[in-house]
């Protein structure tokens, strides 16, 4: 066992992990933290996507050594004080989830976008989110909701 | 168990010590997209994983009196997103950008891409064509090598990443009458393997209109990444937009030895396919130096 | 047509889960855990075809951590799928690489996964056979001794209508080619999952991906023998369905049994590479097809004659042609038909139903001919649509009624959003094509009943709870569900809460199939709502010494019908209906059975109570040098009788194009002597975001007489039409025909190579 400590989604947590851990399998088995979802497992589908320090990674690649003295955000962190990210907002109104397993993972890139491009063109937000797949929308809700989003 | 220890270094001094106490049991991880995997599928097994995506001594990009030297631990997205690399490494620049996806970008390092083998990366293509070498580090010291030297098989370079550490990679830059260009033709836009890739480096006579000197790479038409030294022999010294190109695509197609593949292409597309990337690969290379 | 005024039909209400989803809250199965759960893993063959010489599990059985490992041995002989030719755990012999060898239940996947490393199994290799044409030749490796022939012969199906030779005869073109359709598969992003736990008293709860709650618990208790009084079905919430979840696969009644044996609840999840390598496919079809014309462009004649490859057993792919044949026989008016289908066996991944059930396929081959005719005729393909085009009011040969149909304003408007006249038929590298369809959009009756049960519970303080038969799978189905309900009650949606899909609970319905639960389970709800607002204006009318029919209920308020300013908010009428002497509760019901028949033995009959069209049109670019098909734009017209939500229906016409784009473009499940090849999504591709093309989604209205405020079903039809629409735009573009999905680029070169050779001959 090794000992892990990051800040996940603002709050520091240390916890005890097997060497092999990955960062995936400790949010979700160890630390409940659930809306990190598992598509694939090999990196191909973006359904596990967190940020890393403000980077999008697919955690189900991530050796949870990685995030030691790190930040990680995941889905639960998006709102805050009671109110849902502009994201998460948008991506409600504008129709952008059907099944919504691949919606945790498309928000992560969406913020990783957002933070570094307040004004991302529809090819922009297309390439941010062109590592997560999604087999119910087509996308085109997601784009929207996206460019919603942002400042336009 | 995927892996019995993982360990994070401070300095590549330790990451090398840790590499030789574990005698060949040990593994050298950066950022892990390509590894994690085979590790997670049992493709390869390891006891301890030494972590160098974060050593100093892996990272920047430098550039110093017409040489760029690249740290091993430089990022796909950090390249891709490099003014500097899309001036005068436009090749590399656009080869990474094409490696994975968005996510695998910001983990996969050019080390690794390098270090795993394959003889389409879409990294390892421009950097041949860029006649880059490689500083490999060792518990003797620091040893150069020029890239191409480096690969064995698909999977296999002659790095042993059990001992030895990538550490960066060098080649001239790209100024006056030169210039490259990337190629690649996959099945999407994103997250895809490539049918092939191909490369061009053009180094123009002062006039622009006469080929003083090229580099043409390919992938996957060979074991490894390949130089199409050939048709590279019967370009030099002529001129850039005359049949000459035709029938150096010829020769580049017949010297490629690309093989079939039920997922991605047959060898007869593909050797077709080879005129047409290097082709375009070729002309925006051109269109580059002229510039 | 929309003189009516609605408050929250036609209204683009968010999703109701969306904000679960959007947080990460919501348990997915894969997200569920129960105390003392077990993890269930299951071994597979190593072989397509093999002899099954010994199973030694006694090494997997010592393994710390291991509860149970069992093999048929353990078991009664089970065999499901509708022909019942498919074991639940194989004995002596194995048929495919999906086949179920042992399974095993441990403390942790780890666990359960070492465990099945050290089983060992003893194989003796059969030949097997790959190709369903090879299957049926004889001296052909056998698969089931009951079909010595490989055929399924209980889908060996023959349909006519007309006199197809008279009509070909009477042609002034007649055209016929072979047609070849892949393999694909659904890549929901969440995979199966079932979870069973028995109750110390040896009640069975399952919580299951399933999209068919009802026939799944029938299911279970016909291969396990457990009463279905004793299974309670819930489906969790899923990662996407499209068909994958409609028939009940091994690891189902294999994870109840784990359960069974433990004493332990146990779930069992999918791998990625499981979903691909085990989980159903759209099967493949080998298609001849026959068309004919007359030179003024009336349609005379259509033979089609089909060979599906089945894979090893029986599931509902097999039973797709009863759809692929209503497209054949009803897609465009035409006069003499004939169809005939064989399905055989193989040692290939067995089939499954995906989004369309076969109408991919058949209006694929339909389609593309129908395009090939026009160039013959040397008309316009939008316009030989045109002439030819389903009216409302037709009834086809096949007997299929059509109410209303927007098939006529459908290609005009999905022609004039990609400028068809101004793109048709240039020398560029560009071009535009189109495709329609037919589709059932009011139900489907291949089961003794169609129809769905709705409760509409409305508590003292105004909350309304549907409780409904239908399934959600993500599509959205409960959002319209509760604006129906919103809407004929007159209450703000934001009231409306909807239960569904677990069978302790909720009325029956069949299931969530053939785009059918908008217009089935949409009427019912309807009818329990009506139902629920007559009994609050009863009561009301009685509190205030009115007649029931004077009142009317809107925004939550009751009042005289013409005098809305005075009103009384209606929970305080549910209230004093309750609380008084001989007081009564708010509970309503509703069963909506549509208005269809099953088909004869001819295979004639209305199946469904209305039908769904649409026309996609699309325009390409082809690089000439590399083959590679651009797809710059696809207007997507969709007649769907009423557009309950607009924004859902965008949805799904969005969803399915991305999918039909794939079908068209990139998709194959590359299967080699019974070997997946490509089970991930790396070498398995779907569209990106990069991939979509700019799509210009037209809703057309036909206000069905007999849907939901208008309503029919349009779920499956947005994936039908794209591939053919993409393969004909392609031939406009550069005047080659590929015949055989997905349009690789490989395949564009080849053919444009030929073309040009050919030209050159000339």
């Amino acid at each position: 066992m090794e000992t892990l400590t990051m800040r996940l989604n603002g709050e520091e947590v240390t916890v005890q992990v097997e060497a092999d851990a990955l960062l995936i399998d400790v949010l979700r088995e160890r630390l409940g933290f659930m809306g990190t979802k598992e598509a694939c497992g090999e990196g191909e589908c973006g359904a596990c996507t967190v940020l890393l320090d403000g980077r999008p990674v697919t955690s189900c690649l991530v050796p949870a050594r990685k995030a030691h003295g790190r930040e990680v955000l995941t889905v639960e962190g998006l709102a805050s004080g009671g109110e849902l990210h502009p994201l998460q907002k948008a991506f409600i109104e504008h129709g952008a989830v059907q099944c919504g397993y691949c919606t945790p993972g498309m928000l992560m890139s969406a913020k990783a976008l957002l933070d570094r491009n307040l004004h991302p063109t529809d090819e922009e937000i297309r390439e941010a989110i062109s590592g997560n797949l999604c087999r119910c929308t087509g996308y085109v809700k997601i784009v929207e909701a996206i460019k919603a989003a942002s400042a336009g | 168990m995927k892996w019995e220890k993982y360990l994070v270094p401070a300095s590549l001094d330790e990451a090398l010590k840790t590499l030789a106490e574990y005698e060949g049991q040990a593994r050298v991880i950066a950022g892990g997209t390509d590894l994690v995997p085979q590790l997670k599928k049992k493709e390869r097994t390891v006891k301890c994983l030494v972590d160098v995506s974060r050593l100093a001594e892996l990272k920047g990009i430098h550039h110093q009196d017409g040489l760029m030297r690249i740290g091993a631990g430089v990022t796909h997205q950090q390249i891709a997103a490099s003014p500097l690399l899309r001036q005068t490494a436009a090749a590399l620049a656009e080869g990474a950008a094409a490696v994975g996806s968005p996510q695998i970008r910001y983990m996969g390092t050019i080390g690794g891409n390098i270090v795993n083998a394959q003889p389409a990366a879409d990294t390892a293509i421009p950097l041949l064509a860029l006649d880059a070498e490689v500083e490999i580090a060792s518990k003797e010291g620091v040893r150069r090598q020029p890239l191409e030297d480096l690969y064995v098989r698909p999977g296999v370079s002659k790095v042993d990443a059990s001992a030895e550490i990538v550490v960066a990679f060098r080649f001239q830059t790209l100024h006056g009458k030169r210039g490259s260009a990337f190629a690649r033709l996959a099945k999407r836009r994103s997250l895809s393997l490539p049918i092939l890739n191909a490369a061009a480096v053009a180094i123009l006579s002062k006039d622009g209109a006469l080929f003083e000197d090229l580099r043409l790479a390919l992938g996957p038409v060979a074991l490894t990444p390949f130089r199409a030294r050939k048709a590279e022999e019967a370009l030099r010294g002529q001129p850039v937009d005359g049949e000459s190109v035709v029938e150096a695509l010829v020769i580049a197609s017949e010297e490629a030895q690309p093989r079939t593949n039920p997922l991605r292409g047959s060898a007869e597309y593909r050797r077709e396919m080879v005129k047409v990337l290097l082709g375009r690969a070729l002309e925006r290379a051109v269109a580059a130096a002229k510039a | 047509m929309m003189s009516k005024e609605f408050s929250f039909v036609g209204k683009r209400v968010p999703k109701l889960d969306a904000p679960e989803k959007v947080t990460g809250q919501i348990a997915y199965g894969h997200d569920m855990k129960l105390p003392r759960m077990l993890y269930g893993k299951i071994l597979r063959s190593e072989y397509a075809h093999a002899q099954i010489l010994n199973i030694d599990t006694s090494r997997a059985e010592a393994l710390p951590g291991v509860r149970a490992v069992i093999t048929a041995e353990d078991i009664p002989d089970m065999r499901i799928g509708w022909a019942r030719d498919h074991p639940v755990l194989k004995a002596g012999k194995v048929r495919s690489v999906r086949d179920e060898i042992a399974a095993v239940a441990a403390v942790d996947e780890d666990t359960a996964s070492e465990a099945l490393e050290l089983i060992k199994v003893e194989y003796e290799e059969l030949p097997g056979v790959f190709d369903p044409e090879e299957a049926m030749k004889p001296g052909a490796p056998v698969l089931h001794g009951e079909a010595p022939n490989n055929i399924q012969e209980k889908m060996r199906q023959s349909y006519y209508h007309g006199d197809v030779e008279k009509g070909f005869s009477e042609s002034d073109v007649v055209i016929e080619d072979r047609l070849t359709l892949p393999f694909v598969t659904h890549c929901c992003m969440g995979t199966s999952f079932i979870l069973a736990d028995f109750s110390p008293s040896g009640d069975l709860t399952v919580w299951s991906s399933t999209q068919m709650p009802f026939l799944y618990q029938r299911d279970l208790s016909m291969v396990l023998g457990i009463p279905a009084s004793k299974i309670r079905v819930i489906k969790a919430p899923v990662g996407g369905a499209f068909g994958s979840k409609l028939d009940m696969y091994p690891f189902e009644p294999i994870c109840v049994l784990l359960a069974q044996r433990t004493g332990c609840p146990v779930r069992i999840t999918y791998t990625r590479e499981e979903e691909f390598v085990v989980g159903p496919t759209r099967q493949p079809v080998i298609c001849d097809v026959k068309s004919g014309a007359k030179g003024d462009g009336t349609l005379t004649a259509r033979q089609v004659s089909m060979i599906l490859d089945n894979g090893a057993y029986s599931s509902w792919g097999a039973t797709t042609p009863l759809v692929m044949m209503q497209t054949i026989s009803s897609l465009y008016r035409v006069p003499n038909v004939k169809y005939d289908v064989v399905v055989a066996y193989t040692n290939n991944p067995y089939s499954g139903a995906m989004r369309g059930y076969g109408n991919p396929q058949a209006t694929f081959v339909v389609e593309t001919h129908i395009d090939m005719l026009a160039h013959e005729l040397g008309m316009d393909p939008m316009e030989f649509r045109l002439k030819n085009a389903n009216q409302s009011g037709d009834v086809t040969g096949q007997g299929v009624k059509i109410t209303t149909c927007g098939l006529t304003e459908c290609i005009e408007k999905a022609a004039e959003s990609v400028t068809w006249k101004a793109k048709r038929a240039k020398p560029d590298a560009r071009g535009v094509g189109m495709a329609s369809l037919i589709h059932v959009g009011g139900g489907a009756r291949i089961y003794p009943s169609d129809g769905c049960g709705s409760t509409v519970k409305v508590d003292d303080f105004g909350k309304v709870t549907l409780i409904s038969g239908s399934t959600d799978m993500g599509q959205g189905a409960d959002t319209v569900m509760a604006q129906i309900v919103a809407e004929e009650l007159g209450v703000p949606v934001a009231n409306v809460t909807v239960v569904n899909a677990d069978t302790d609970i909720t009325p029956w319905d069949v299931g969530a199939h053939a785009s059918r639960t908008t217009f089935v389970a949409g009427n019912s709800a309807r009818l329990a709502a009506m139902d629920a607002k007559s009994q609050i204006l009863e009561g009301a009318a009685e509190n205030l010494g009115e007649k029931a029919e004077d009142l009317d209920m809107k925004e939550g308020k009751i009042f005289r019908k013409g005098e809305p300013e005075e009103s009384i908010p209606f929970e305080k009428m549910v209230r004093s209906k309750h609380f008084r002497p001989d007081g009564d509760i708010v509970l309503a019901r509703g069963w909506y059975e549509p208005p269809t028949e099953r088909q004869d033995k001819e295979f004639r009959g209305n199946i469904s109570a209305a039908y769904g069209f649409a026309t996609q049109a699309v325009e390409v670019e082809v690089d000439t040098q590399t083959g590679e098909v651009t797809v710059l734009k696809i207007a997507a017209a969709h007649d769907v009788g009423r557009a309950i939500n607009p924004m859902a229906v965008e949805g799904q016409i969005h969803g399915g194009v991305s999918m039909g784009l794939g079908y068209g473009l990139y998709e194959e499940l590359v299967v080699e002597e019974g070997q997946v090849l490509n089970p991930n999504f790396a070498d398995y591709a779907l569209p990106t975001a990069l991939d979509m093309p700019e799509i210009d989604t037209i809703i057309v209205e036909t206000d069905d007489p007999a849907g939901p405020f208008g309503a029919k079903g349009m779920a499956e039809p947005a994936c039908i039409p794209t591939a053919p629409a993409i393969a004909n735009a392609v031939y406009d573009a550069v005047g080659v025909r590929i015949k055989d999905l997905p349009i690789t680029p490989e395949k564009v070169l080849k053919a444009l190579n030929q073309k040009k050779e050919s030209e050159e001959e000339k």
